[in-house]
């Protein structure tokens, strides 16, 4: 049975184990690009080291933000319990001053393993270990991930105006048409209700943009679909 | 000392060896370069992996 018998033990010992994991969580917090190319063996095993240390960081300054200590005070404790497993001076102040603030708004998953392929010599593989937070920014990437609700925001406003456009042009009765000119004139609005209600706006854009290809080739019904999704916005 | 009985016939090791087998490596041509590549791994020619670039390749 392999109760109780998780993770690696890098054929080391416990003592030998817990200093590798260190030097290998200091690299990574070290080193400018925050990222480091180790076997794909090591890379696993620090995944979870590092993420809880990151955690670590991340819930101190949260508490330190939200004034649970007087005067302005850091989490000195969390900080020793860190100080514990990496024993740097500078790795610590790097997690808790930077790394922390950047992944802020993370919950988990702060890393990202590559595999390489194997390396010549031993044939071991090798992987890269990277916090996903400081990898530079690329376009093409397929993300896995779901879209952020920043991330959709953006795209809320032109949606908006096309849906608008569409219905405008449809032959609606008047009443429809009233509430269309009120959208038109007041795009700020919109914009601004956007900034505001990220989440549904999202969502009603979604719908939006299903009903806008539908009420070009039927203006009637589906026109008036629009609007209604559209009339709900401002005040949202 | 205990012993086996009977004799072990090359016949029976060959038939225990039949699952022995060489297995080739999955290669799949790299999406960004179209050199051939590992699955799920990074593309040693061109450095990309999942539509990013992930490594400085001279």
């Amino acid at each position: 049975m392999r109760h109780l018998k998780k993770g690696r033990k890098l054929k080391r010992t416990w003592s030998h184990r817990k200093s590798l994991l260190s030097n290998l969580a200091t690299s990574l917090i070290i080193q400018d690009e925050k990222r480091i190319k180790t076997t794909l063996a090591k890379a696993k095993e620090l995944r979870p080291f590092i993420e809880g240390l990151i955690t670590k960081a991340k819930n101190a300054v949260i508490r330190e933000r939200n004034g649970e200590f007087a005067n302005g005070h850091v989490d000195v404790h969390q900080r020793r319990e860190v100080a514990k497993v990496i024993r740097s001076k500078e790795a610590v102040q790097e997690l808790f001053d930077t790394i922390a603030l950047t992944v802020l708004e993370r919950n988990g998953g702060y890393t990202r393993i590559i595999k390489l392929g194997q390396r010549r010599g031993d044939g071991a593989e090798e992987a890269i270990i990277q916090l996903v937070d400081f990898a530079p920014k690329q376009d093409g990437a397929t993300s896995t991930r779901r879209k952020t609700k920043s991330a959709k925001a953006p795209k809320a406003a032109p949606v908006v105006a096309a849906v608008t456009e569409t219905v405008a042009d449809a032959p609606v009765v008047e009443e429809i048409k009233d509430v269309v000119t009120e959208i038109a004139e007041a795009p700020e609005t919109v914009a601004d209700a956007v900034e505001e209600t990220v989440a549904d706006v999202a969502v009603a854009a979604e719908e939006a943009s299903d009903a806008a290809p539908e009420s070009a080739a039927e203006p009637e019904a589906p026109a008036a679909e629009g609007t209604t999704n559209e009339g709900e916005e401002p005040k949202a | 000392m205990p012993n086996p009985k009977r004799r072990h016939s090359k016949q029976r090791t060959a038939k225990r060896r039949t699952h022995y087998k060489a297995f080739p490596s999955s290669v799949a041509s790299c999406p960004n370069c179209n050199s051939p590549k590992l699955t799920h791994a990074a593309c040693p020619e061109c450095g990309y992996y999942n539509g990013r670039r992930v490594l400085n390749v001279a």
